[in-house]
């Protein structure tokens, strides 16, 4: 197979920082190839430097036997390179042909102007929906569009540049199951049609699944590349994070306790109908279904930031009435979002600020905080938890998206929930950190805090917890216990077929 | 059946909402006051119209690109005072209109190359600049420029369409065609736009944000220039203060408009029928026999009414559920098989 795409001896330094260090990577006609390494290990840089968002500072890339310097995002198009990011990077209030062509409309001449050929444009993103298998309207605009949808017109905004490389970072992190499927399905054909794939991911199981070689990178240095026939998983891992783990999911065994929360026939028009389930003392209870199965919505719901129509909530056997996110808090919940950047943190302050936060009327002397209560409750979580920052003032936005949700999570735990609810708490993590954040959920169980976890991932709910509820449309459809939980069992449930 | 009713509901976008408000508002003068109706008030209107709406679309702009430009109206008065030298000369309209248009131009410029090469938040540099343009008229022209020549006032009192119709109406229907156009069929306002929506985004798609807002800017001096020169050549006397303040009627024909204050979203369609909505109520007030010291209250109550109502009919599209598309639906089996079961079975040692 053609070699589409060759880095040698890359490197990149940003001020004070080595980003990458001698990197090497190919890529070959009708491959996908998987890129792996911890957050901050320099994939991102790695994809930037491809794509002509960066500059090397020294090392060389061949494009098709041909070497090239990249100035700007548009030449790399040019070559025929395309990238998805991790984060959509769709315009909101554009429409979906408009986000596919922008920047490289279709253009007609007219006299002496050049207008946008609308016609010619939507002729040919209705071709690309046709080889991707999808159907969505091209007049829509991309704030209507769910994750899923939207990674699909990133893939269509690749195709209409005729791309022959193609840059996938993280494209699962907020797709269901489903969607996944889907999403590979359509990775697939590509790759039958010579496209050349660069895949980036955390979850270990994609790349068994999907790729053909993988490389892994740590510390902004090249590590290995193998096929992926014959490594593993655990080898992976060891190359990833320089040592051998092996235990993903630390659960220890908890003695479960009388009832804590019941919630009965909760419903909310349109989202959630008739919800009833209740989670033992000590418990860790997990959440599973598809995107818009109304997981994210009932917590949110419990915890008062939406109006609940009817139903009602019971703590430890009484009732409680929660009209909003103090209620709650009154009540002994705590939530931790599954977005840390948007709702979870406040990246610009640091770890300390944000974890004294919530409580800063616990932190005062007389009518001034005491920063020593401060330093001395963030000191605690920084151990406690291993956050890996060199002082307590760090800003959270210097750190790992890893390091940033144990922040997120001390937060919550210093306000010392009897329910905390944790959504999606290892998305976006990396392997490490996310075994790191299973042994801080375990721990926490352990010293009595009852869990309510939401997952899209299903070994970490079947590695994690005692039982799991399924959702699916709004309610909750099924149960199982730890013993028998399996993903085909979820799956089933969660799809609705018997 | 649905297909009608999607049509219909696609109908009903804030254009629409803001035609029948105007049209509402028409009729409604027809019966209280057909006075309002005589020809003289009709071009009286259509005038200020006319130079509001150049004004508002590059206003828009600047709007699109999540900007600010309260500079404007302290834009418009140097711009004035600019052509009123250049008309006491005896210059004709082309002269100073060019010479106004190339002030827009400069200052506005400015205010673009303030905003990205220092950084600076745009309503904070423009907030700046105003002082700074308003201050400096004084120390330049003592109270008015006055005694201008009829060549220069020409454009207000003798160039008619047909005798009737002011020059400016044909300005302002000229460059509102003209970007309608090139709002819907340039790449360049594509970037405009996806600049409001995204910075960052933006940036990897390649576009040089920087660059597209300076040009904004840019393009909305000119438009500054030639509505400062409608209303200077007015009459024969050129105040220093003739554009202060006008800003906030064009931020408010842009916003009542439809285009969001955070960005990436507007069309100059919007901004007509703001900027006509606007330009009746003064009149409007007068012919009901309100004082006009009413009308700026009316104006911050309709800004109000229209603000309202985009915010409501936001709140109910974002309470639809979201519904998981059933397409490529495997059987059971398939899925069970093809998710990653074997390669992800948890390992629990």
């Amino acid at each position: 197979m053609r070699e589409l795409l060759t880095l040698k001896n890359i490197v990149k330094t940003f001020p004070g920082v080595l980003a990458l260090d001698d990197m090497n990577f190919d890529l070959r006609e009708g491959e996908i190839h998987a890129i792996c390494g911890e957050n901050g290990a320099g994939k991102s840089t790695l994809m930037k430097i491809v794509t002509g968002v960066y500059k090397p500072d020294s090392g060389e890339i061949v494009v098709a036997g041909e070497p090239v310097s990249f100035d700007d995002p548009n030449e790399a198009f040019a070559k025929g390179i395309a990238i998805i990011y991790q984060e959509t990077s769709l315009f909101e209030e554009m429409t979906i042909l408009e986000n596919i062509f922008l920047g490289h409309e279709r253009m007609k001449k007219a006299g002496p102007l050049t207008f946008i050929d609308y016609g010619k444009m939507r002729q040919e993103a209705l071709e690309i929906f046709k080889i991707m298998d999808v159907e969505l309207d091209l007049d829509e605009r991309a704030k209507n569009l769910g994750m899923a949808q939207k990674q699909m017109v990133e893939i269509a905004k690749a195709l209409s540049h005729h791309s022959k490389i193609l840059i996938l970072d993280e494209p699962t992190a907020s797709l269901t199951q489903r969607e996944v499927e889907a999403l590979f399905g359509i990775v697939r054909s590509l790759k039958e049609q010579g496209v050349a794939i660069a895949y980036i991911s955390h979850r270990l199981e994609e790349i068994f699944e999907l790729c053909d070689r993988v490389t892994v990178i740590r510390d902004g240095k090249y590590i290995s590349t193998k096929d992926v026939a014959t490594t593993n998983k655990d080898e992976l891992v060891a190359d990833m994070v320089g040592r051998s783990m092996d235990n993903y999911y630390p659960k220890a065994e908890v003695q479960i306790g009388g009832e804590l929360i019941r919630v009965e026939h909760l419903n909310q028009e349109g989202i959630l109908q008739d919800v009833n389930f209740h989670i033992n003392k000590g418990e860790i209870v997990g959440f599973s279904g598809l995107a818009g199965a109304g997981r994210t919505e009932l917590a949110l719901a419990i915890c008062g930031f939406t109006k609940i129509d009817s139903g009602d909530i019971y703590m430890e056997g009484k009732k409680v009435r929660i009209h909003n996110y103090r209620d709650a808090l009154n009540a002994g919940f705590v939530y931790v979002s599954e977005d840390r950047g948007k709702y979870g943190l406040v990246i610009e302050m640091s770890v300390k600020q944000n974890i004294t936060m919530p409580q800063l009327a616990n932190m005062r002397s007389g009518i001034f905080l005491d920063n020593k209560k401060e330093l001395a409750l963030a000191g605690r979580y920084i151990k406690e938890f291993g956050i890996k920052c060199p002082e307590e003032d760090f800003l959270t936005e210097n750190l790992s998206g890893g390091n940033q949700q144990k922040v997120s999570v001390s937060k919550a735990i210093a306000m010392a929930p009897k329910l905390l609810i944790l959504d999606e708490p290892t998305r976006g993590v990396d392997v490490g950190s996310k075994a790191e954040i299973h042994g801080i959920v375990s721990q926490l169980a352990e010293q009595g805090t009852t869990i309510f976890m939401i997952s899209s991932e299903m070994p970490e709910l079947i590695g994690m917890c005692d039982r799991i509820y399924i959702m699916k449309n709004g309610t909750v459809a099924g149960e199982v216990g730890r013993a028998e939980a399996t993903q085909e069992k979820i799956l089933k449930v969660a799809l609705h077929v018997d | 059946m649905g297909e009608s009713k999607s049509r219909f509901k696609k109908m009903l976008t804030t254009e629409f909402y803001l035609l029948i408000f105007l049209v509402a508002i028409l009729v409604i003068m027809k019966a209280a006051a057909p006075d309002f109706y005589s020809v003289n008030n009709i071009m009286t209107v259509l005038n200020y119209f006319s130079y509001l709406l150049i004004a508002a679309i590059g206003m828009n702009l600047i709007i699109i690109t999540s900007n600010i430009d309260v500079a404007a109206g302290s834009i418009i008065s140097v711009v004035a005072i600019v052509i009123a030298f250049v008309g006491k000369t005896g210059a004709p309209l082309p002269v100073f209109l060019i010479a106004g248009m190339g002030t827009g131009l400069v200052l506005s410029w400015l205010n673009g190359l303030f905003i990205t090469k220092l950084n600076i938040p745009a309503i904070v540099a423009t907030l700046a600049t105003t002082q700074l343009f308003i201050g400096a008229l004084p120390l330049v022209v003592e109270g008015s420029i006055y005694d201008l020549p009829a060549s220069f006032t020409w454009l207000a009192f003798q160039a008619k369409i047909f005798g009737v119709i002011p020059a400016s109406v044909a300005f302002a229907a000229v460059i509102t065609a003209g970007f309608m156009l090139f709002m819907r069929y340039s790449r360049f306002s594509k970037k405009l736009y996806a600049v409001g929506n995204n910075k960052h985004a933006a940036t990897l798609t390649g576009i040089n944000v920087n660059k597209m807002m300076v040009l904004a800017f840019a393009i909305a001096g000119p438009l500054y220039g030639i509505c400062g020169t409608i209303i200077a050549t007015a009459g024969q006397r050129v105040t220093t203060t003739m554009g202060n303040g006008f800003e906030m009627t064009i931020i408010a024909a842009v916003v009542l408009g439809g285009t969001s204050i955070s960005g990436g979203s507007g069309k100059i369609i919007g901004t007509v029928l703001g900027a006509f909505i606007l330009s009746l109520i003064t009149p409007a007030m007068n012919y009901i026999g309100l004082s006009s010291d009413w009308s700026d209250a009316v104006m911050g109550a309709i800004i109000l009414l229209a603000v309202i109502v985009a915010s409501i009919s936001t709140l109910t599209k974002n309470k639809k559920v979201i519904i998981v598309p059933d397409q490529g639906a495997a059987s059971p089996e398939a899925q069970a098989q093809t998710a990653p079961v074997g390669t992800a079975a948890p390992e629990v040692k």
